[in-house]
Order: C-alpha cells, then structure tokens, then sequence
C-alpha cells in the first residue's frame, strides 16, 4: 500500500525517468537518488516504486537487464529508451507548464 | 501503434512471466537487504502482487485457480459430475442439432445471388362464364401474360418461366430417368447462379444444349473437367453439354416432389432450355403455363410490383371479353415459398426441444443447489478467510461453466451425429436438406447455449450461498438447517419446473401418437398388403401397357395387375372440372381423375359397389366410359342410379368405393377413372405406375417382372421400387419423425423431471432422518411418516402438473387450427396425468421405505 510520500499525484513516473537519463540504476538506486536530489525532501516507497518501474516497463520507456548489486545481489537495472526521453521530455514542459501556472495564482493572491 | 506495443509487452511478459516474477522478487528482496530498516518495506508478497498487477493479466490468473479449484472439487464427486455434463451434453446436443436444421434451413439466405429480391409469380385461368368461386392465386402463368409482363414491367428486372420434368439418360445399363428443368435463357443469370465448369445458358444458345448436375457429370462423364464435344443422350436426342452445376445447385427446391411416380430425393439433375414462348398471336389458346420467378429491382417492394402487374393482367384480360377470363396474379417471396411446408413444423420442433433443455437447466441448478446445501460449510469458511462476494460467486459460475463446456463438447459430438441422422431421415422431404452442414454458426450457438445455461443454472445457487448469513450455518451442525427455507423452495420450484415442462412435452407426444395411430387404422379403401409399385416411364403407347397387365398378371405367384398414373396418397392429386349431361350447371364441380387399366381396382382391393368395372373392350374404338367413386355417386347423384349417366367425360359405367387419394388424414374427394386405353393421351409424360399384387412375398417378383417390361417395351426405365405398405407408412412420414423427436424429447424431460423428484424428495428425507427418529420414539407409526413423505412428493407433482396443464392450454389455443390438437380431449390429459403420478410414485418409493425402516435409536445416537 503506498504510503504517503510527500509527491504530487503523477509525478513519480517523471522522475524515475529523469535520475535514470543521468545514468542506468537498480531499484534501490533508484529511490536514493531521488531522496538525494531532493535533499531528503522526498523519499519514495517501495509500494510504489515498484509498480511503477513495471509500468515504466510495459510502456516500453525504460528497458531492464540483469545486473549485479553493490551488496553482490541479482537485480535489475533499467536504462531509458528513446521513447522513454520524449515521455519525460513532455511530462517536464507539462509539469513546467502547470507549475508556472499555479505559481502565477499563488503569486497574486 | 504504441497500444499495440503495449499488448505485446504484455504477451512477451505472460509468455516469459516465470523469469520475470523471479527478477521482481530478487531485486526486491536485494532491495530489502539495502535498506537501514529492512522491516519497513512491509509486506514483500504483497508488494510484488501489487508490482505484477500492473501487467493486467490478473483475471487470467484468477480465472485460471477458479477453474483449477473447479476441476478438482468436481473430480471428488464424478457421480455427481457425470449427471450434469450427461444431461447437459443431451439437451444441448438436440437442441444445436435442431438449430442446425433450423439454420439451413429456414435462417441461411438461399445461395443465389441477393435472395431477398427473388420473386414467384403466381397466376390464375380462372373463367368467369364456367361458375363457381375464383380460386386462390396459387397456379401457373400463362405466356400472353408472362410476355405482357416481361415487355412492361418497370419494377422487376426480369422474369424466367420454367416447367419441370423428366428426361431419359441413355446409359449403358438402359435409360435413367432424371428430373428435368426446361427454362429460358435467362434462369441461370436471374438467379445469379455460378457453374463449377463451363457456363450457363447464353441468349444465342441453340436448343440442344444441357446444363448438368456434378452428380450426373461424375456419373456419365467420370467428373472429366475437360467440356469439349460432350454429349449426352437424351430420350433419344443428343445435347452438347455446356456447364456442370456444383453439387448444392438445385432450383426449383422439391422439383421432384410435383412429379408422380418420382424419385423419392428431390433433385433436379438436367437443365434444359425452353423454346421460345408462344407469341401473342395464339392469345386464344392460353396454352403454354409456366412456372415464373422473377427479380425485384432494387428499391422496389412487393407490393408495389404486385399492382403493377395486375395492372398490366388486367390489359390482357380485356383482350378476353367473350370468355372472360379473370387472370390472377401475385408475387411471394422465393424464400419464403421454399420453407413454407417446413417452417411452422422446424419451429415446433425448436420450440420442444427448447423445453428439453429447460428441464435440463432446472435438473443441473437443482442438483447444483443440492451441492451447494452441502458445501455450506466450506462456503461459510471462507468467506470467514476473506473471499469476497463477488469471488464466492465467481468460483460458483468457474464451475457451472466448467461443466456447461464439458457439456457442450460431448453435446457437439450429439449435435454432429444427429444432425447427420436428421438430414438422412427428412432428406426426401426437407426442403434444402442438400445445404444442411455444420457451420460455424451451429457452434457458435452452442457456446452460446453453454454461457447462457451455466448462468442460468449457476448464478441461483452461487447467489443462495453467498446470501446464508454466516452466524446461522456456523453455529449449527452440518445436517439441518440448510435445506430449510430459501434452498428448499427454490428446488422444489425447480422441481415443479421440469414437471410442468415434461408435462407439456409428454402430451404433445402423445398427440403425435394418437394422431398416428387413428391415421393408421383410417379406412383407407385399399388393401394394401401384398402389393409392389413400380414406375414405368416416360409415356408408352396404352396397348404396351395393356400388354404388360396381361403378361405380368398370369406370372406365376401373381393374382392381379394394374396401372395408374398416379399411386394414391402422394399428398397430391389431379383435379379437374366437370359437368354432368342434361343438368343446369350450377358451377363446375371438381373431381379428381385417374387414368387406370382394367386391372387396377382388383389390385388394390378396390371393389365395384355397382354397374361394372372396366374391361379390356373398352378401347380406343369403343364409346368413352368412366367409373366414378361413391363420395361422387354421393355427392351428385344422391337419389338416382349413376351408372347408365354422362358426364361430358364420358359415360358412367360403374361406381366403385371410395380411397383416400391424396393423405390418410384427408376425407376422399368425388373422383373419376378413365381406362388408359381411351385417354392414355391425357395420362402424363411422366408414365404409368404398375400395381402387382401377389401371393407371397412382393419383392421376390421385382425381377421378373422387369424382364416383362423390358420384352414389351424396351424403352421403359422401371425405377422408384416400393411396396404399397410402404407408401402409406410414407404418407405419413412427417408425423413419424414428430413422434421420434417429440417422443425422444419427452422421455429425456421425463428422466430429468423423475431424477429431480428423487433428488429432492430423497434429500428432504435425509435431512429430515432426526426428526423422523424422534416421530417414531414419540409413537408414529412408520406407515404413517412414508405417508408424510409421499404426500410431500404428490404435492410437487401435482403443481407441476397444474402448470404444465395451464402451459399445454395456452400453447393449444395458439395452435388450436391443428386438427390433431383440437381432437385433444380430457382422456388424454388423464392418461398423462396417470404417467406422472407412476413416475413420482417410482421416485419416492426408495426414499419413503428409507423412512419407514428408519432406526430411532441409531439415528439419534448417530448426532
């Protein structure tokens, strides 16, 4: 059950896809480099994390191969495809979009 | 596009799905192991569920379990399980056989080109100045007509006249005799009517030319697909074969059927072109009557082309004042024309087998309810686990389904045989019998009855189940309560169903069978026991038919011989007017003719009540002379001698007893009998049957009796072989196969009704076995508790025969037309209502000595 994680709704699928254009993670990875970049602001949970890497997946955005953990453990790393680019190219002017837009409300209240 | 990379993601995930589920579960556990608080990641099976739902082929998995758990729980009891799918294979196996009568039949647009827009044309000659009342609109056209309409009509596209007929193939074992269709040029395009080799008819065609069935191709040509230069041999006459017609080509359907003497398929094997029709000149003549269809042009309705053409029919009868001739017209659609004798008789059908299948469903979802009463228990557990609603009653339906399916391919099994064994049985009687196949339609109609019926029969109990209140089942032991209230009703509701159903079914096979039988003991007015029929054709000079009377009469183990045109109850006849000598006409009465030799009525056990038969002096020469039968004696001259009085055709000379022409259920007409010598010209082209009765066995005098014929004539193709006992059985072959389906129908409801009374009374008895012991140790007598037990089982019976009662006499009313069902009186429904009480007594027997034996002290102790 994903528990609350301080994200606004939709906007995790963006940001998994912008940590792996930098470069190809693991799951875990995944989640620290998010909290890291927000400066603990926001910390993904695994409930998820998970479900949306799957997605990720099925929409054909990002591609998963075999790989081998820090720890020494099987997992996966996902690498964004060229699809997967010009999905977060499109979610980042959106979320730019709406963003400036609530902020020009908030702004002249 | 990207929709469908998705679906294949989706596939490539399902088909690769183990390696998959094993990476999720790994980098989440490695995950997990990464983690400062490894507890916090809560619920990893979860979580991964979670993960895997995303790929949606969760209800794959769900349906997948609920079938497995199906599969399993239903091989505990194969008792149980090979009751349903048995009587559910039964049921849905007849009834997609039936349907697939029913489609080819009646719902598959006829395999010519845009069907809905073929038309018969119908005519009429009817002459005001001869009296009587016009008759319906149901004959020939004539060709002034026929080339008034096809040079004005704007709203038909064309019209193409044809007669049917027969023809002899020269073979090398003499001629064969084949149905001919004689038509214009124009039939096959009309139709839009491909051929599998060669082509059809073209307008600049001579006359000797032949379109071939592929059945007579294969015979007289080996199927050689090269068409060059054949010839084929016809009455003599040689014809250049053109084209072969595939195989289901058959127009007109029935052709054979309007032909005496014919071969008992109705197939046409040789279409020939017709000369050109008579032109206007010989307007007076109305000579020359065809059968037309037409094609209605696009836009254009029946109705509309009707009164055209009666415009233009009434333009021709102005041409007609002296005679006045009234010439009918009117349009059907081919279509409907085909099917009519069948249709009601096919729906019937549908109709009885639907109940069949009624009392199946209502058999299945009692035996269901009875198991589900079982297994409360376990329903109750797990709801208490978790399983939701809507889960409880999607594992109900997984198993209702699982057993529709199974029943429904063993029923496909049913359904393809019995298909083939209806086809065989009505094929000479079936309109486009030919065309009946399995198509995908059939089995799509069986899925189909297997969804609905698994919902029908599955959805009750699993609803039932899911409604227990959990507290009431759980906090008492497994044997009692349940069966009361709602599960008791319903299966006793259920019961009363399937009763009333049967009820229905074996009262209409029980008209059927009565029906049969008064035809059968009907006073035929022949005898027809040791009788062979022959036919001979084509059409013989009457001194070769005299010839062969006389020659077969004195061969030994032969008593008569004689010849008809027509063999009685054919369900035709041959009507023609007549007019009695020296008497006002008031109308022209009817009478239906027979042209026969001499030897005629001693063969068919035909006795003259007066006057004198005929004679082999009444000859050509001689005065022309005619018998006629009592009911025209009768009729017309109810005070006075006939014999010695004229007809205009003919003198009377005598009277003999009535026969039923046409059918056994139909009342014998007035009727007059030339002697073949005197009017064999009139006779047909179609030939003469041959009568022999002899002492023995019939058969055995086939052969000689061909040799005779050929001695005589060779030119006689002696074919359609059958005893006269068989031509009666025939004449009433509808009937016998209503009473095989709806004698079968009846008797699968019966099983169903008694299995489900058994079922039920049987269970009452069990769950009630406490409350018997405790009757018993209190004083009852156990007489007195098989009696409880009983009335218990009369009352479900008797309402159910109630309802099937009230149901039998509403479907009455609607067919209250049928003679059949109107004779239906209260001996009948008494007999049936006898029926039921013997099967409900056979279902509570072994329940009811159950009680009786019951031992209170076991019984009670066993708690």
């Amino acid at each position: 059950m994903p528990r609350d994680d301080g994200l606004p709704p939709g906007t995790l699928v963006m940001l998994i896809l912008r940590v792996l254009v930098s470069e190809p993670l693991h799951g875990y990875a995944i989640a620290q480099r998010i909290k890291e970049l927000s400066n603990e602001e926001l910390s993904v949970e695994e409930g998820s994390l998970y479900p949306a890497l799957q997605k990720l997946l099925l929409k054909g955005w990002v591609r998963a191969s075999p790989a081998i953990s820090e720890t020494g453990r099987q997992v996966r790393e996902y690498r964004v495809t060229p699809a997967g680019r010009k999905q977060l190219d499109a979610e980042r002017a959106n979320y730019q979009r709406v963003s400036r837009a609530i902020g020009a409300i908030l702004e002249s209240a | 596009m990207t929709v469908l990379g998705e679906w294949l993601r989706r596939i490539w995930y399902l088909l690769h799905r183990r390696r998959f589920d094993d990476q999720l579960k790994q980098e989440m556990a490695a995950h997990r192991a990464m983690m400062r608080e490894p507890a916090r990641f809560g619920n990893t099976l979860r979580l991964r569920e979670d993960a895997q739902d995303v790929w949606g082929w969760r209800w794959l998995d769900d349906i997948v379990r609920d079938v497995r758990f199906a599969a399993r729980t239903l091989k505990r009891s194969p008792g149980f399980s090979v009751v349903v799918i048995g009587s559910l294979a039964l049921s849905t196996g007849a009834t997609t056989a039936i349907f697939s009568i029913l489609h080819g039949v009646l719902l598959r647009p006829l395999p010519f080109d845009d069907p809905d827009r073929l038309v018969y044309v119908y005519g009429r000659n009817w002459r005001e100045d001869r009296g009587g009342v016009p008759d319906p609109v149901t004959g020939r056209v004539a060709s002034p007509e026929l080339l008034q309409f096809r040079d004005n009509s704007t709203s038909l596209l064309g019209f193409s006249a044809y007669d049917v007929t027969t023809r002899h193939v020269a073979g090398p074992a003499g001629p064969e005799r084949v149905t001919a269709v004689v038509t214009d040029l124009e039939f096959f395009t009309l139709l839009g009517a491909t051929p599998m080799i060669g082509r059809t008819f073209d307008s600049a065609d001579p006359q000797e030319v032949a379109v071939v069935s592929a059945r007579l191709w294969q015979q007289q040509f080996a199927s050689d697909p090269s068409l060059t230069g054949r010839t084929i041999t016809l009455d003599g006459r040689p014809f250049t074969v053109i084209g072969v017609m595939p195989e289901p080509f058959q127009f007109p359907y029935a052709a054979a059927s309007i032909l005496p003497g014919a071969l008992p398929e109705m197939r046409t094997d040789i279409w020939l072109p017709l000369p050109p029709l008579r032109d206007a000149a010989s307007l007076g003549q109305r000579r020359g009557r065809y059968n037309v269809i037409a094609r209605l042009k696009p836009e254009v309705d029946l109705e509309a082309a009707s009164s055209e053409l009666r415009v233009i029919a009434r333009r021709v009868e102005e041409q007609y004042k002296g005679t006045r001739v009234r010439i009918g017209v009117r349009l059907e659609k081919v279509a409907d024309v085909v099917v009519r004798p069948i249709r009601r008789s096919l729906w019937m059908l549908f109709a009885a087998v639907g109940l069949v299948l009624g009392a199946a469903c209502a058999n299945v979802a009692n035996l269901l309810l009875a198991r589900t009463t079982v297994r409360l228990r376990e329903v109750v557990t797990r709801a208490a686990l978790g399983a939701g609603r809507s889960r409880l009653v999607r594992q109900f339906l997984a198993e209702s389904l699982l057993l529709s399916l199974a029943g429904g391919i063993a029923g496909a099994g049913i359904a393809a045989w019995g298909t083939k064994v209806l086809v065989a049985a009505g094929a000479a009687w079936i309109p486009r019998a030919h065309e009946i196949a399995l198509h995908w339609q059939t089995f799509a109609f069986l899925l189909a009855l297997c969804l609905v019926t698994a919902v029908l029969f599955g959805l009750a109990p699993a609803l039932m189940a899911t409604r227990v209140d959990l507290m009431s089942v759980t906090a008492k032991s497994a044997g009692d309560s349940p069966m009361a209230g709602p599960f008791a009703r319903m299966r006793d509701g259920l019961v009363m169903l399937e009763v009333a159903l049967a009820f229905v079914l074996a009262l209409g096979a029980a008209i059927v069978m009565r029906e049969i039988v008064r035809l059968q003991n009907v006073e035929s007015g022949m005898a027809t026991g040791h009788v062979v029929s022959l036919h001979l054709s084509p059409r013989a000079p009457a001194s070769d038919y005299y010839a062969i009377e006389e020659r077969v009469r004195h061969m030994p183990g032969v008593q008569s011989a004689g010849f008809t045109q027509l063999i009685p109850l054919q369900n035709w006849g041959w009507f023609a007017d007549f007019a009695i000598a020296g008497r006002a006409s008031e109308g022209r009465p009817t009478a239906g003719l027979r042209y026969v030799t001499p030897g005629y009525f001693e063969t068919l056990g035909i006795p003259v009540v007066k006057g004198r038969g005929f004679t082999t002096s009444d000859t050509a020469e001689s005065p022309p002379v005619i018998l006629i039968n009592d009911a025209l004696a009768r009729q017309y001259f109810p005070n006075e001698d006939p014999v010695g009085r004229a007809l205009d055709r003919g003198m009377i000379v005598g009277v003999v007893r009535d026969v039923r022409q046409v059918h056994l259920g139909m009342p014998s007409e007035p009727e007059i009998y030339y002697p073949a010598a005197q009017n064999v010209t009139m006779a047909s082209d179609l030939g003469m049957s041959l009568l022999v009765r002899t002492h023995g066995a019939p058969e055995a005098l086939v052969a000689p009796v061909r040799t005779a014929v050929r001695e005589i004539n060779p030119n006689l193709a002696v074919f359609n072989v059958r005893t006269m006992d068989q031509i009666v059985s025939d004449s009433l072959w509808e009937l016998r196969l209503y009473r095989w389906l709806v004698g079968l129908f009846a008797i699968l409801a019966l099983v169903l009704a008694t299995i489900g009374l058994y079922g039920v009374i049987a269970y009452n008895v069990a769950a009630r076995t406490r409350e018997f012991a405790v009757r018993l140790a209190l004083g009852s007598e156990p007489a007195g508790l098989a009696r409880l037990v009983i009335a218990r089982a009369l009352g479900m019976t008797g309402v159910g025969i109630a309802g099937g009662v009230l149901a039998a006499m509403a479907l009455m009313l609607f067919f209250s037309q049928n003679q059949a069902v109107a004779r239906t009186g209260v001996a009948i429904y008494t007999a049936i209502v006898v029926l039921f009480l013997a099967i409900t007594a056979i279902a509570c027997a072994i329940p009811a000595i159950r009680v009786a034996a019951v031992n209170p002290a076991a019984a009670l102790r066993s708690e």
